[in-house]
């Protein structure tokens, strides 16, 4: 446009209509940068509304629908010892007493194949356990057992690979042909299943006496097994295989040991289990009686401990089952109840092994006696089959009951029940009839309860929180309490906060009421430089660097948290001797005098270190701290110091001051400086004083502090992650409360001064309190950065998820967990959907936390604007 | 309006005093004294040192990082060291410290040195002992030490096999037994063992009688803590008291032994030499050092694998004929041949990425759409046989290609593996290393000023322009620092468009009411959701549904290998411009705020519609301030980790995110950055002290780049403001 100003050719008129394309271009912008702009919005809001979608199936109840009931023909079922169902829920299995097993089809009852396991010979006892397949070993009368396996074997084929007669399947419909059931499923593949069973030669355990009961357990030591004969006698034996290289024959060989039950009245016990480890024998009478004995030798089975199952006198054990691995016992009775003990360690149990029986968990009370009960392969769930019809799937270690189904043709008592391979469905028989549903839980284990408050988990002595998402054993259960990791989160948190809040505020003061502006101009964009520095650089620098220096010298790192404040102020209580007119030409120099005074802290430190460790830890502070060496005084002096200090300068500005000001307030300068100096000096001496009685007096009475704040030293611990951490939140809330302390009208501090306020007065009496509130909210960010930091923890903090407030140990926060595990985790998995939690909870707390603070500083920024 | 005031404001303490006063009122003294209370010194003194403690530790924490990181790679002297024992020990001095060398650290010396330490701290022991026996101090002291010595032999009872395994109230009763024991042998202990030490001080100053007395004693508890049966155990506990004393005195002296500490330098030597060694660094304290010198002609050889090797050269063989015998002639000669061997060595690593590289492209390609074909038309039909066919050819085809290349990768191998050179370590072994494995050799002792300047320059071209090598503690950082520009390119070029596009429907659009305000707050507070939040979120949106979805439409011939559906250099670009999205609809939106309502409104009366006042007159306007924002915004991208992590962030990434294969940009690969790199050297390398060089030059870089970026935002935003000083009058 200027380059036509100086034409002289006649003006065109000036159209005084607007330009289409001017309105396009603005409708187009308008509707363009208002779309983009929500739209941004909303993807931004997105982030919250993605976790909790992730995070709500956790919650979901689980649901579940009758697939089918049906009625099997031909057999028995009141005499099923065990039934079962293939991983895809086509064929049911079971197994008679007489040692007959049935497969039939699931959806119709048909009859797929009957097999004699036994040609003829009745088994006298059955054990299943779940393995590679299904475990199974059974007891005869002769004294043999014979230990076996049923496995369905699985392989897809394609159309021509499969015999004519089952070409003409349709989807979904089974057809026994062979000794295989084929299966067209809905992708065109035919599925091709194949019953194995296998068992082994018999082994005889005793001679020419009928066994009554049997149990059986794969462990890493091989096959152990555990035999009750009529008359009592217990054997526990182990079966090692051996294969001879050169003939490729296969020898058994047995060790084992036996011991004679105590039987009351000559009455049998009505169940036998075997733990998991093979180190336990549990013997179960009718009445409620049981007995365990200590097989961790097997040779040398000892009785370990007696109890009573069923309180009530009148009452009788009616199911008992163990979970995966074997090392919790349910056990059901005739009032409806379903209990589930396991071994705990307390101190002072007075059995061999030192553990005890305890019922953990209580899972139904009332309703019919319980007379099935099954285990998941792969899980804790745990399904109760009732003699009212009733079939309750449960998860046992968070207490909860996933679903309730029951026959439809009414109540029927429940023979056997099942859980599917895939935890995905539930069997039942009752009668002649067998029906099957469809279970959908895939997070049984979580409830707000697991995530949030105490849990007890196998084995564990009492309900505690843990967090421990992966082991190397198949059958170790996940714990997943968010509690430890929120409380690594706080303890990172109050650490640094302890470390970074004071020095930032202090700072902010400084700068905003007496530092001279074109000092701010270069100090505040260096502190500022601070926010930028990259987490990873602290982190590392914490990691490498810090936590190996620290560990070195760690009495003089605690001696420095004192002397350096100490140098200060005595360097300010020197500065006043000087007399007025010095002190006023001086003033530039005063923030060289400071820098003075950091260096001769921290040679004070240095130099006081070794006394100070030699005075209160016994000469060693990481042996006193593990407990090993003296007593409890250097800690209290360690914690009480500040209060006393605080305590001091209470009493001395209440009491001391105000008389010392009436009585040599007409002093000179200097002299009254003298005066103070000594006060001040005095004021520490007390405060020492003070500190050393209230510890004395608190050791002598007995008490350690060690194993709260302070304990055992661990190299990457809270006292380094709260320096770099605190490192990492002075620049923010420097940043703002300089902002805040600096919005504060000059008016206000013009008037304070022409009222004759020091700077001092009108900085703590007049600036600070105005913007308070800004001061708050800027602690309340810093606050929300610390609680999110992830690399500083990660790489400084160790990383164990303790609970425990010792500084000088490490903890797991929230961030760090979810940085090391998230990678690893399967997706949709409970794991995953946990660390979402994880991640939703510190999104909780930041926004919660932020949100205070903006609404802080809105309603400090309104009043600023009215003063 | 009301101005909240505070009473106390309002009421400076002197005007306190001056109402205490019920006299009429005095004429105001100059009180000089309580002047000092009121300037409070001592407490402005504590604010100032608050922010001094900020500069200092910001300061001294890039003064360290520069320090390290500028003095890496500068090449140091090569040492050679003769200890006691008789071990040689060649290689560069990383770092020395001074420790206090303790009766503690003994077992873990070689039995020559523990030697020397025990004969150094004996001298010691028997000096303090003299001098406390002297001041008649130590009779204090031990009757100090009775107390806690009685809780040390209690616990060495705790610690003894069968009191152990015993059970709670039989472990109490041999407690109070060795209690009760204790006690009635202390009585004179203390007494008693200043005679002792007294003697054992006369018989020899070198403090050896000391020590003696002291392992007598020790083997005496040694054998009493092994004894197996617990009723004999506790049988000798009750009659013997002069046992008690033994454990007593053993631990007494222990303790008093323990506040003896010779100060002793000892220095880290990187030796190198790890197939040999099993080790890159070794400690060796000062009284270790028998003899020392800086071998002529000690060579550092720098290797494409384990790392450095020191040595003197012996041979220079070619084809298996000695060449060169003597140090200054093999290096002549190695000077000669080493360039044509590495110019070699790179050719083959171009044939392998770059050719060889190819060929599996083509073929992984073919595959594909192989597969393609299968999964549209099916196994069997007659479209996938013609296609199968085609691929036959082609793989035979590349197949030959591949023999050709092969071909010559192996005759340049050949070549390559006639230059040996046979090197003497320090200790006398041989060791002959292929001249293509050597990066880098020079005689450190035998450079100037001007040579080391020129290994140190080359070591830093090399850190910039190159790949890593052994697990990233050697070579350089290129691929991360292509992945963090590429990357935070990527990020910005996402953040800003929508950035600005919020901020200006949120400032200029939308109807300012409660609704504004609350987007407005929970846009500042995602400012400050933690990141690797969004990490969680960038990875189980963009990589598991989003990304998956891609591979479903567009990838099916790779699955199941997932190419979107996993991290990457676009989903991490994403992640983060979610992540600093707030921080540049903030500063733009201040920048917007900040164009004077003049200018609109004169801009509006001459007749401009809403968009064409934005776009002439308010975003040029605030255009340095939405710069401001991005680079804010980058350079908070740039240093950010923990989402990375997530996202697609790895070790070693075999392929540059951008190169020259089309289409140049592999927005689905994985990438370093330098800012994992960091993470991953300092925390999980498996050298961590070869890693630790190399950590602190990477942090220099990034701290730099993001200086740089800082500074740059500073810059521009000054100039913003005296822009709009000058405008407004």
């Amino acid at each position: 446009m200027p380059e036509k100003l100086p034409t002289s050719t006649p003006r065109p008129r000036r159209s005084r209509i607007t330009k289409r394309s001017v309105w396009l271009a603005d409708g187009v912008a308008r509707s363009l940068i208002t779309l983009g702009g929500i739209g941004t919005i909303l993807a931004v809001s997105l982030v919250c509304v993605f976790l909790v979608w992730v995070v709500l199936p956790l919650f979901r109840p689980a649901a579940s629908r009758v697939a089918s009931e049906v009625e099997v023909p031909a057999s028995d079922l009141l005499r099923v010892v065990r039934a079962g169902v293939d991983e895809y829920r086509s064929i049911g299995w079971m197994v008679r007493e007489d040692g007959r097993l049935i497969t039939c089809q699931i959806g119709t009852g048909q009859v797929l194949q009957e097999v004699e396991l036994f040609s003829g010979r009745r088994p006298t006892a059955w054990s299943f356990s779940d393995g590679d397949g299904i475990e199974v070993a059974t007891a005869f009368a002769d004294g043999t057992v014979q230990l076996g396996r049923i496995v369905f074997l699985t392989s897809f084929l394609d159309a021509q690979d499969v015999p004519e007669e089952v070409h003409s399947l349709a989807a979904g419909e089974i057809r026994p042909f062979g000794d295989a059931v084929f299966e067209l499923t809905p992708e065109g593949q035919y599925r091709r299943q194949q019953l194995l069973v296998r068992f082994e030669d018999p082994v005889q355990v005793v001679e020419s006496e009928p066994l009554v009961l049997v149990d059986q357990s794969i462990s890493s030591r091989g096959a152990i097994f555990a035999v009750l004969t009529a008359s009592g006698e217990l054997h526990v034996a182990q079966v090692t295989k051996k294969k001879n290289l050169l003939t490729g024959k296969e020898t058994t060989r047995l060790r084992e040991g036996w011991l004679n039950v105590d039987l009351p009245q000559g009455r049998l016990p009505q169940y036998l289990r075997l733990a998991g480890l093979g180190d336990a024998v549990y013997l179960v009478w009718e009445d409620g009686r049981l007995v365990r004995f200590d097989t961790r030798n097997i040779e040398r089975p000892v009785w370990a401990e007696e109890l009573d199952l069923v309180e009530e006198l009148s009452e009788r054990v009616t199911a008992l089952t163990m979970l995966v691995g074997k090392t919790s016992l349910v056990c059901g009775d005739s009032l409806g109840r379903v209990r589930v003990w396991f071994r705990t360690k307390p101190d002072g149990a007075n059995t061999p092994d030192g553990g005890t029986l305890v019922a953990a968990h209580e899972l139904s009370r009332g309703g019919a006696a319980v007379t099935g009960l099954a285990a998941s392969a792969r899980s804790r769930l745990l399904a109760v089959g009732q003699a009212d019809g009733r079939l309750r799937l449960f998860h046992v270690t968070s207490d909860r009951q996933l679903c309730e189904v029951s026959f439809a043709g009414g109540t029927a008592e429940l023979s056997a029940v099942s859980i599917a391979p895939q935890d995905d469905g539930l069997l039942g028989l009752a009668g002649p009839r067998l029906a099957f549903w469809r279970v959908d839980a895939p997070h049984p284990e979580t409830t707000w309860a697991s995530v949030f408050a105490r849990v007890w988990y196998e084995g564990y002595n009492e309900p505690e929180h843990a967090w421990q998402s992966s082991s190397g054993t198949d059958d170790f259960e996940e714990k997943y309490g968010l509690v430890p990791l929120v409380f690594g989160t706080l303890k990172a948190t109050l650490y640094s906060m302890l470390f970074g809040a004071p020095i930032a505020l202090l700072a902010a003061i400084y700068s905003s009421e007496f530092l001279r502006p074109g000092t701010k101009a270069k100090i505040k964009p260096t502190i500022e430089m601070m926010a930028s520095l990259p987490s990873v650089v602290l982190g590392f620098l914490a990691a490498l660097v810090v936590a190996p220096l620290v560990e070195e010298i760690v009495p003089q790192t605690l001696t420095a948290l004192f002397t350096i404040p100490f140098a200060i102020l005595l360097g300010g209580h020197l500065w006043q001797l000087l007399p007025a007119k010095v002190a006023v030409q001086a003033q530039i120099l005063r923030l060289g005098g400071i820098l003075l005074t950091l260096p001769v802290g921290l040679l004070l430190a240095a130099w006081l270190g070794r006394p100070v460790e030699r005075w209160l830890f016994a000469g060693d502070i990481k042996a006193w701290l593990d407990g090993q060496i003296g007593s409890g005084l250097g800690g209290w002096m360690l914690m009480l110091l500040p209060v006393s200090s605080i305590a001091t300068a209470a009493l001395v500005s209440l009491l001391v001051t105000p008389r010392l000001r009436a009585w040599g307030g007409h002093w000179s300068r200097p002299r009254f400086a003298l005066l103070d100096l000594a006060k001040f000096l005095l004021g520490c001496a007390l405060t020492l004083g003070l500190a050393y009685a209230a510890s004395a007096a608190l050791a002598a009475a007995g008490w350690d502090p060690r194993g709260s704040f302070i304990d055992t030293y661990v190299q990457r611990n809270a006292l380094v992650v709260g320096f770099l951490m605190g490192f990492a939140v002075i620049p923010i809330i420097y940043t703002i409360s300089d902002d805040a302390l600096s919005a504060v009208p000059e008016s206000l501090r013009a008037g304070s001064l022409g009222a004759g306020a020091t700077p001092w007065q009108t900085a703590i009496r007049v600036v600070v309190p105005t913007a308070m509130s800004g001061l708050f909210s800027a602690l309340m960010i810093g606050l929300g950065r610390a609680v999110g930091e992830t690399m500083i923890v990660l790489m400084a903090a160790g990383n164990t998820a303790v609970m425990e407030w010792n500084i000088f140990n490490g903890f797991r926060t929230l961030s760090a967990n979810i940085a090391v595990e998230l990678p690893e985790a399967v997706i949709n998995s409970t794991h995953y959907r946990m660390l979402f939690l994880a991640a939703l909870t510190l999104f909780a707390i930041t926004f919660v936390v932020n949100t205070v603070a903006e609404l802080v500083r809105l309603r400090f920024r309104k009043r600023a604007f009215q003063l | 309006m009301t101005i909240v005031y505070e009473p106390p404001v309002a009421a400076p303490p002197q005007s306190a005093l001056a109402t205490a006063d019920a006299s009429p009122r005095r004429k105001r003294q100059w009180r000089g004294g309580n002047s000092v209370l009121a300037f409070g010194e001592p407490l402005v003194w504590l604010t100032g040192g608050g922010l001094l403690c900020c500069v200092v530790m910001i300061v001294g924490l890039l003064l360290l990082v520069l320090y390290q990181g500028i003095s890496t790679f500068w090449p140091l002297a090569v040492v050679q060291v003769q200890t006691t024992d008789d071990h040689w020990i060649m290689g560069e001095v990383s770092r020395d410290s001074t420790f206090e060398l303790n009766y503690g650290g003994l077992p873990n010396l070689s039995p020559t040195s523990q030697a020397t330490a025990r004969r150094l701290l004996n001298q010691q022991f028997h000096a303090a002992m003299a001098a406390w026996v002297e001041d008649g101090l130590l009779g204090r002291r031990l009757a100090e030490l009775s107390e806690p010595a009685l809780r040390a032999a209690e616990r060495a009872v705790e610690l003894t096999p069968p009191v152990r395994d015993a059970a709670g109230r039989e472990r109490s009763e041999l407690l109070t037994l060795l209690d009760r024991a204790l006690r009635t042998s202390l009585a004179d202990g203390p007494q008693r063992l200043e005679t002792q030490v007294r003697q054992a001080l006369e018989q020899d100053t070198s403090g050896k009688a000391l020590d003696q007395l002291w392992t007598g004693y020790r083997t005496q508890q040694e054998a009493w803590l092994t004894l197996p049966e617990l009723d004999r155990l506790a049988a000798r506990l009750r009659d013997d008291a002069e046992l008690a004393y033994q454990v007593w005195a053993d631990y007494a002296l222990s303790l008093l032994a323990n506040e003896v500490a010779v100060p002793m330098h000892r220095r880290l030597f990187r030796t190198g030499n790890f197939e040999l060694t099993n080790e890159h660094f070794t400690w060796i304290s000062q009284f270790e050092v028998a003899a020392e010198e800086q071998p002529a002609w000690a060579v550092v050889f720098e290797r494409l694998s384990w790392g450095r090797f020191y040595g003197l050269p012996k041979t220079l063989l070619v084809d298996g004929q000695p060449m060169a015998t003597e140090p200054a002639g093999i290096w002549q000669q190695f000077e000669r041949y080493h360039p044509e061997v590495r110019a070699r060595w790179h050719q083959r690593r171009r044939l392998e990425i770059q050719e060889v590289g190819e060929i599996n492209r083509r073929l992984e390609h073919e595959r594909l759409a192989l597969r393609q074909v299968e999964l549209q038309h099916g196994q069997e039909s007659a479209a996938w046989q013609a296609a199968e066919q085609g691929f036959q050819k082609q793989n035979a085809e590349l197949e030959q290609e591949f023999a050709r290349v092969r071909a010559q990768i192996v005759e340049l191998d050949q070549t390559n593996d006639k230059y040996q050179l046979l090197v003497q370590t320090a200790d006398g072994q041989e060791k002959s290393l292929p001249l293509a494995e050597i990066v880098r050799a020079y005689p450190a002792n035998q450079l100037g000023g001007l040579g080391r300047l020129g290994i140190y320059l080359s070591r830093w071209i090399e850190f910039l322009r190159d790949d890593p090598r052994e697990a990233n503690t050697e070579g350089g950082v290129l691929p991360a620092i292509w992945g963090t520009v590429a990357m935070t390119l990527l990020m910005s070029c996402a953040v800003v468009p929508f950035g600005v596009l919020a901020a200006l429907y949120l400032r200029e659009y939308a109807k300012a009411g409660w609704l504004v305000s609350i987007v407005r707050i929970a846009i500042n507070n995602l400012a400050g959701v933690p990141s690797i939040v969004f990490g969680v979120f960038g990875l189980g949106f963009f990589c598991y549904i989003i990304g998956a979805s891609v591979d479903q439409v567009f990838y099916s011939a790779k699955l199941p290998n997932p190419t979107f559906g996993t991290g990457g250099l676009f989903w991490a670009a994403l992640t983060l411009a979610l992540l600093t999205l707030p921080v540049v609809i903030v500063a733009t939106e201040e920048a917007l705020a900040a164009v004077p309502r003049s200018m609109r409104e004169g801009s509006l009366a001459c007749g401009a519609s809403k968009w064409q006042t934005i776009r002439r007159i308010v975003l040029p306007r605030a255009m340095p301030g939405i710069m401001t924002g991005m680079i804010l915004a980058m350079a908070r991208g740039a240093g950010e980790v923990a989402p990375l992590m997530l996202v697609g962030a790895v070790k070693l990434a075999p392929e540059l995110p951008v190169d020259g294969v089309f289409p140049y940009v592999h927005l689905e690969r994985s990438f370093m950055h330098l800012g994992f790199h960091i993470y991953d050297l300092g925390f999980q390398s498996q050298n961590s002290e070869a890693a630790k060089p190399m950590v602190f030059t990477t942090t220099l870089l990034l701290i730099t780049l993001i200086a740089l970026l800082n500074v740059f935002a500073i810059w521009l935003r000054g100039r913003l403001r005296r822009r709009f000083v000058s405008n407004a009058f």
